[in-house]
């Protein structure tokens, strides 16, 4: 993971911004002709069945308007946000639906700065587009469902989960995710779809998933300074030594071939004996950034070159999920073949090494409770080899706590999230309350606060907690 | 409510009884568990469907409505499985929940849960039954066969009397009134219910009126049925249903209508809708 500001000047962000409306637009349009290719094909070969059932049907429209103001608690600065998310569901012929979902932002107190948006993150397939310092746009999802022989396929851009665990993330790294407001959005908000194919399938042994995603956006963090801006060690190389000229080459990025740069991936699923289980192969590249350092002493006049780029790795891992009477017990695990991590030297080993990864979750809910539900889990990630030298501990650990609560016939809905770092010794926690005052409309009050080490990846913004208040008005 | 004399089963009861061939016998024979065998008998159909209608009412008369796609498949008639997906309103559209009961009653069921905030499938407790169904006033547990064979099973039925109560639509109706315990140690432990008083009218059997008595022994929710109509099954047996359900928890005064559309028995339903694989798609 890196901060974007070591990876691009706001006018290079500035820049790229502009130039990437053209590029955003240009890739708008081929994968809408992608779309309107297969939907074309699709609709030849159905055309008999069509005699029988009407081409298109309106099977869905509605959406939501999100209002929301936050404001950090120890200083000035806030947020005013309007998020338009219609969406729209169409049945095509007898078995397929295309689904749809665009998202219109608005920064009503005009956040949507160039140098804060510079989206290098993300492929130009799934960029956002930026009017203006006020209004930004982005396709949230768009996909054809189609059933091919005993399958279901699933061609766009789509939301692909993985993984039993609550916010811990070991095997949901199919999409990515962007950490605009850190960890504190819903999943299904925070999540960034990604343009794949998806195809699910009950077969006599097992239920098989295969997924194929040329899509290289990876997970999108914020760049705003006064906001969840990351500076934590443990994800952002130290500053140079002074006297140390920085050279900064562009992010390296995935080339576009759509074969030889996409991820694949495959989960196997069966329930036995009332356990869920799935077995998960990825081979993909890792969501966050490696950024490579590299001195160069240059008679006595020293550079040191920063270099970030995408790595891949081999993710093999599963799950596994069972009731017990008031509990659920539940878990998954993941061997990465290359995890990078930053030297503590940011010219040791070019400031990164790759290392085995092995981590898991293990999570136990509790619904004993008349609608109430208590859930703890417990986070371990294990490198191989030796700590020395590196940011972080040979063994890191999290612990998450979460609790619910609704109150007359869910009219009110109190949750509080909790997670603390074992290593850190620092800590977030979400605490929410939400009043649905009818069918379409719930308002919400939302109070993030962070707090321990300065250096922890929480901790980071213990001078950022904040509060909220939202409007969700349901149309 | 208006309660008549217990008086023994009546001449007229008795002719009714006599008119549905199935159970032409002597009414004396009659036990409380028969009749609740005959209640399930008049509604027991392989599988159900239907566009079901909730609205949610507090005390001040505000009213919330969800539509939910309801499908039961009984083909094991000792192990329900129910899947139901919410269409309406947009902040619990696609909530999609799949209960598969076990025959051994002493089995926890398998329950999961799709919600489409997390976008994922969840494995639930089900366990705890008297866990309120999405808000409304129903539990998971009122959605179990309670009675018949598979309540047999861990109830003790009891007679109490006859009356003639009106329905919820107003029209009168001559019932027998029975009382159900639970009987086994898991219905005891599991069950919201420490006791139900059923009024089971004597025309169709059908079950027109609930109480329901929590752990303490305090009358706690109340449900009553009405719109009771004839449905034909694939064995042309006829099925009576009542088409408006209506679940009010007293204390709250906060009620639960369930208004049954598209009501449809013994259809074929794809097996694969009761799978963990079709509620995390909800797509055939």
């Amino acid at each position: 993971m890196a901060t974007p500001s070591l990876l691009a000047t706001p006018s290079d962000r500035a820049n790229s911004g502009l130039k990437g409306s053209v590029v955003f637009i240009a890739n708008r349009l081929l994968a809408g002709q992608l779309l309107l290719a297969i939907l074309a094909t699709h609709s030849a070969q159905s055309a008999k069945a069509e005699e029988e059932h009407p081409r298109f049907s309106l099977l869905d429209a509605g959406g939501r308007i999100r209002t929301e103001y936050s404001r950090q608690t120890d200083n000035s600065d806030d947020k005013f946000l309007v998020k338009f998310e219609p969406e729209l569901k169409v049945g095509i012929g007898e078995s397929s639906t295309v689904f749809f979902k665009p998202a219109l932002n608005l920064s009503l107190l005009g956040g949507y700065k160039a140098a804060y948006d510079d989206q290098f993150e993300r492929s130009s397939w799934s960029k956002k587009y930026r009017f203006n310092d006020y209004s930004s746009a982005e396709l949230r999802e768009l996909y054809l469902t189609s059933k091919v022989g005993d399958g279901l396929l699933t061609l766009g851009k789509q939301q692909i989960v993985w993984g039993t665990a609550d916010g811990l993330r070991v095997l949901d790294v199919v999409d990515p995710v962007d950490f605009t407001n850190f960890i504190m959005d819903d999943p299904a908000d925070a999540r960034i779809p990604l343009w794949s194919a998806n195809y699910q399938v009950t077969l006599p042994a097992f239920d098989l998933q295969l997924v194929w995603i040329p899509d290289t956006t990876f997970n999108d963090y914020s760049a705003e300074p006064n906001w969840y801006y990351l500076t934590s060690p443990k994800i952002i190389p130290g500053a140079a030594p002074a006297g140390v000229t920085v050279q900064q080459n562009k992010v390296d990025r995935p080339g576009r071939n759509p074969i030889k740069d996409a991820d694949y991936g495959i989960r196997l699923t069966k329930v036995i004996g009332g356990v869920d289980l799935t077995f998960n192969y990825l081979y993909h590249y890792n969501d966050d950034v490696v950024i490579y350092s590299q001195l160069d002493p240059n008679n006595g006049n020293p550079v040191v070159t920063v270099s970030p780029t995408y790595r891949r790795s081999h993710l093999i891992g599963g799950t596994f999920s069972f009731a017990s009477g008031s509990f659920v017990y539940r878990g998954e695990y993941g061997f990465n073949s290359n995890t990078y991590v930053l030297t503590k030297s940011p010219t040791d080993n070019n400031g990164a090494v790759s290392r085995h990864e092995f981590s898991y979750v293990f999570g136990v809910d509790y619904s004993g409770l008349t609608d109430t539900m208590l859930s703890v889990q417990f986070f371990q990630s294990i490198l191989s080899g030796s700590d020395q030298g590196l940011v972080r501990d040979k063994v890191d650990s999290t612990v998450t706590l979460n609790a619910s609560r609704t109150f007359l016939n869910q009219t009110w809905r109190t949750e509080m999230l909790y997670v603390y770092s074992i290593n850190d010794r620092d800590s977030a926690l979400r605490a929410r309350v939400r009043y649905n005052q009818s069918d379409k409309t719930s308002y919400y009050f939302e109070f993030d606060h962070y707090a321990g080490t300065i250096n922890g990846l929480y901790g980071e913004f213990r001078d950022k907690s904040r509060v909220l208040l939202g409007v969700d008005r349901f149309f | 409510m208006k309660h008549s004399v217990l008086k023994p089963l009546a001449a007229a009861g008795l002719a009714l009884f006599l008119s549905v061939p199935v159970y032409a016998e002597p009414a004396k024979s009659l036990t409380a568990q028969g009749v609740m065998l005959a209640n399930e008998v008049s509604r027991k159909s392989i599988t159900e469907q239907s566009s079901m209608q909730m609205t949610l009412t507090n005390a001040n008369g505000d009213a919330r409505v969800r539509e939910v796609l309801m499908l039961i498949d009984d083909t094991n008639s000792l192990a329900r499985k129910i899947y139901l997906k919410f269409n309406s309103p947009r902040d619990v559209k696609d909530v999609r929940i799949l209960t598969l009961e076990h025959e051994n009653a002493n089995e926890d069921d398998d329950r999961w849960l799709f919600l489409p905030a997390l976008k994922k499938v969840r494995r639930i407790s089900a366990s705890s039954k008297g866990e309120s169904f999405m808000g409304t006033d129903f539990s998971y547990e009122d959605f179990e066969v309670k009675d018949g064979v598979v309540g047999s099973k861990n109830h003790t039925y009891k007679f109490l009397r006859e009356e003639t109560i009106p329905d919820a639509l107003g029209v009168k109706k001559l019932c027998w009134v029975i009382e159900a315990l639970p009987s086994t140690e898991q219905e005891i432990r599991d069950s919201e219910n420490s006791k139900r008083i059923i009024w089971v009218e004597q025309q169709h059997f059908a079950a027109i009126q609930e109480h329901y008595f929590n752990k303490s022994g305090v009358l706690f929710k109340v449900r009553t049925s009405s719109d009771v109509r004839p449905y034909t099954t694939d064995k042309s047996k006829t099925v009576w249903r009542p088409m408006r359900i209506e679940m009010t928890t007293v204390e709250s005064g906060h009620k639960t209508t369930l208004i049954m559309n598209d009501f449809k028995v013994d259809q074929t339903l794809p097996t694969k809708i009761f799978t963990r694989q079709y509620v995390e798609t909800g797509e055939l």
